[in-house]
């Protein structure tokens, strides 16, 4: 569903991505992991397409992401690690622009209520200006957002930076349960417990190259972290 | 996979309808509406004000020259009883004295009906002329001769507001079109949606379009059909959808701009400092640059080569007609030289003299001021031709003529003036010549001022095709933008 085909972005002489490969197939959540700067967000964007390729191809449900980009985003959901809305309009009004945005009708109330309820962020301020939100009730609008949208296919980075672990935790059950659906999941983290816990694969970077691919149920907590330090240090 | 949901609400109504929301919300529309308002409603005022102020020239002069006529009739009558005696300078039977200033004849140049729209050069020229035997020099060419682009020097009218505030108030609500978005980080959010930055920029640009539009468009054609009611015709009408044509393709202008830095720079104060330096080009550096160039090629005529010339003229008339000047005034020592006999009066030597000497000196200096004309002419034609590189000039050139203060229309009332000039020469120089007085039939038969407007198609089409070009500049501009803006990053 998500696949980026030996794809290599270079900033100028910095090469942030060096020939990446990686399929993420529908049902699946796949978590990349890496040190600051490994190239993570880089590939996130590509995906969406505010970057393009150096080379190689980024595909999303078979179809090319720079040269369909309306048909892929309509596949997508994004939720980037600071959720920026307009802060003159409420929770709910930049939920429901979004929303008409996404899927091209307006939902009701009652049913943007309900969005905003999973997605965890409290009734009462539904209607308060987004200006007056903490970063974490953004980022449940993000999350509201998106959900919004029913996509086939969920790009996320670093999604629960800035909510508490109550809410964190809640974000991995919807992501669980969506993945149940059959949506794809590709997600950043600097979170090793909660890949090991929601993600089915993980992928490690290192410097723009993916240097490690693993399945979840192969391997313990420990054992992840252990390899994950390994790959830090050497 | 490929199965689309059907988007019964279009992309492009949804931001506009968004763009609308946000920028209630954040006031800034109101406030630039509110200036816009305030400076239209002030510009049309000036414009107003000056239109009034020539209307009032123009009656003043007219009741002046109905009033003279009707005191000259009966003068004239009684003259013809033989109940008066009157000198031969302020004898209406004399033919000379009613060619001269006795007869308060004038050539009066109405206003156009939509002359409130701009001021134009109708600070700077007559709009009416006292006709009598004197040379042209002395009645035509006594104000300064001006460069027909004169923008610079304009007032605060509604033309100024359109060409100069116009494109400040398009930048102050659209430098930052997308860099805005970009540094709150909405981009990302919006460009996550199957949403193309095309269309995300022209429902921004709609927006404050119809923003501005809506104000500076109807309100002065309202206020005009209101408190004018010659602006009511159907002729009119069509000059105002012109009009309207006109500054809607110069604020798309101005957006497509906005646009087009938008996508080429990068921060919102970088695209602000770009804006302005564009405006500053494109509105204040050329149009001066052009004044000169246009001064450069084709120099304003020489006013002291025509003093000298005309000097020259007249010295060599009075020789000519010496022998005439020289002859005493006869009627201070025969009082019968002043009466009318067999239709017939005495025109004192000197009077023909006079007139001789003066038709003798427009004669003499007709071919430099034929090449006056013919300046001033070429002048106008590099300034159509050098207004296809301002916008600015562009627009004012069609709005001036818009409203009838253009230097066309200005030229065209001297040239009639000249040839009513000629005919008012010719009407008394056979009845000076043979000393016929002037009957009570004559003087209500005199040669008659008529303006004759300049064709109304040749106007329309000198609008329509700035308008065009000024909309088809938009659109490149605008169009670039569109295509930049489908390639490259947004971060
Ligand atoms: N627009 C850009 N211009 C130049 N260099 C960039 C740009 N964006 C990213 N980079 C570089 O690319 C590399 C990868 O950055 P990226 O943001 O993908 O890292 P990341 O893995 O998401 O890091 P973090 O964990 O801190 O989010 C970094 O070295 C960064 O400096
Ligand atoms: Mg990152």
């Amino acid at each position: 569903m998500l696949d980026a085909i030996e794809v290599t972005k270079q900033f100028g002489a910095k090469r942030a991505l060096d020939n990446v490969s990686l399929s993420v197939l529908p049902g699946e959540i796949y978590c990349l992991l890496g040190a600051n700067g490994a190239g993570k967000t880089t590939l996130v964007n590509l995906f969406l397409n505010f970057l393009q390729p150096t080379s190689g191809t980024l595909q999303i449900g078979k179809l090319d992401v720079v040269r369909q980009p309306l048909e892929t985003k309509r596949l997508l959901a994004y939720i980037p690690e600071q959720v920026t809305l307009y802060g003159v309009l409420s929770g709910l009004e930049n939920l429901a622009f979004f929303s008409s945005l996404a899927i091209g009708e307006h939902l009701p109330r009652q049913r943007l209520l309900e969005l905003l309820e999973a997605a965890g962020l409290p009734r009462q301020a539904a209607d308060d200006r987004v200006a007056t939100y903490s970063k974490g009730m953004r980022q449940k609008v993000g999350i509201a957002i998106a959900l919004a949208k029913n996509a086939k296919a969920l790009l996320l980075d670093e999604p629960t930076s800035g909510l508490d672990p109550s809410a964190a935790n809640e974000f991995s059950e919807l992501l669980v349960k969506a993945s149940n659906d059959g949506v794809t999941v590709l997600t950043t983290t600097h979170d090793l417990f909660h890949a090991k816990q929601t993600g089915t694969r993980i992928g490690i970077m290192k410097q723009g190259r993916l240097v490690e691919e693993l399945r979840s149920e192969e391997v313990s907590h420990a054992d992840l972290e252990a390899l994950y330090l390994k790959h830090m240090k050497s | 996979m490929k199965t689309m949901q059907p988007r019964p609400l279009s992309t492009l109504s949804l931001i506009v309808l968004h763009e609308a929301r946000i920028l209630v919300r954040d006031r800034t529309l109101l406030l630039v509406c509110c200036v816009l308002t305030l400076m239209v409603g002030y510009g049309l005022f000036v414009g107003l004000a000056q239109a009034t102020l020539r209307d009032r020239m123009v009656a003043q002069v007219l009741k002046h020259e109905q009033e003279t006529q009707t005191a000259n009739s009966g003068t004239l009558q009684s003259v013809l009883a033989g109940q008066t005696a009157l000198i031969p300078f302020s004898n209406p039977a004399n033919p000379a004295a009613m060619a001269g200033t006795l007869s308060g004849r004038y050539a009066t140049m109405p206003n156009a009906p939509l002359a409130a729209l701009a001021i134009g050069q109708s600070d700077m020229m007559p709009n009416y002329y006292r006709i009598t035997y004197l040379s042209k020099v002395q009645f035509m060419y006594d104000t300064e001769i001006e460069n027909p682009w004169n923008l610079l020097s304009g007032h605060f009218d509604l033309a100024f507001v359109i060409v100069f505030v116009l494109p400040l108030l398009v930048t102050t609500l659209g430098y930052n079109l997308l860099s805005a978005e970009r540094e709150h980080g909405t981009l990302r959010m919006l460009c996550s949606q199957p949403l193309s930055i095309a269309t995300l920029m022209t429902g921004k640009v709609v927006v404050r379009m119809l923003a501005l539009l809506a104000i500076v468009i109807p309100v002065p054609l309202v206020v005009l059909l209101l408190i004018r009611p010659e602006a009511r015709g159907a002729e009119q009408l069509v000059l105002m959808l012109s009009w309207s044509a006109l500054v809607a393709a110069y604020c798309l202008f101005w957006f497509a701009v906005a646009a087009l830095v938008n996508t080429v720079g990068r921060s919102s104060s970088t695209n602000a400092l770009i804006m302005m330096a564009l405006w500053t080009i494109f509105v204040l550096i050329l149009p001066v640059t052009m004044n000169l160039a246009v001064g450069l090629v084709s120099p304003a005529p020489s006013r002291t080569e025509l003093a000298s010339r005309t000097r020259v003229a007249t010295a060599e008339s009075l020789r000519e007609y010496e022998d005439l000047y020289s002859a005493d005034y006869r009627y201070a020592s025969d009082p019968e030289a002043l009466l009318v006999k067999n239709e017939r009066i005495e025109v004192p030597s000197r009077m023909r003299a006079f007139f001789l000497a003066k038709q003798k000196v427009d004669e003499q200096i007709e071919p430099l001021l034929k090449r006056f004309d013919q300046q001033l002419l070429q002048q106008q034609k590099l300034v159509d031709r050098l207004s296809l590189l301002s916008p600015a000039m562009l627009v004012n050139e069609a709005l001036t003529s818009i409203a009838g203060t253009d230097s066309r229309r200005f030229l065209a009332f001297k040239d009639q003036t000249e040839a009513f000039h000629k005919r008012w020469r010719q009407y008394f120089s056979p009845r000076i010549q043979e000393s016929r007085a002037m009957t009570v039939r004559d003087l209500s038969s005199l040669p008659r001022w008529h303006w004759v407007e300049m064709p109304a198609s040749e106007i329309r089409w000198s609008i329509w095709w700035r308008a065009m070009l000024m909309l088809a500049l938009a659109s490149v501009l605008g169009g670039l933008a569109l295509a930049r803006s489908s390639r490259g990053s947004i971060e």
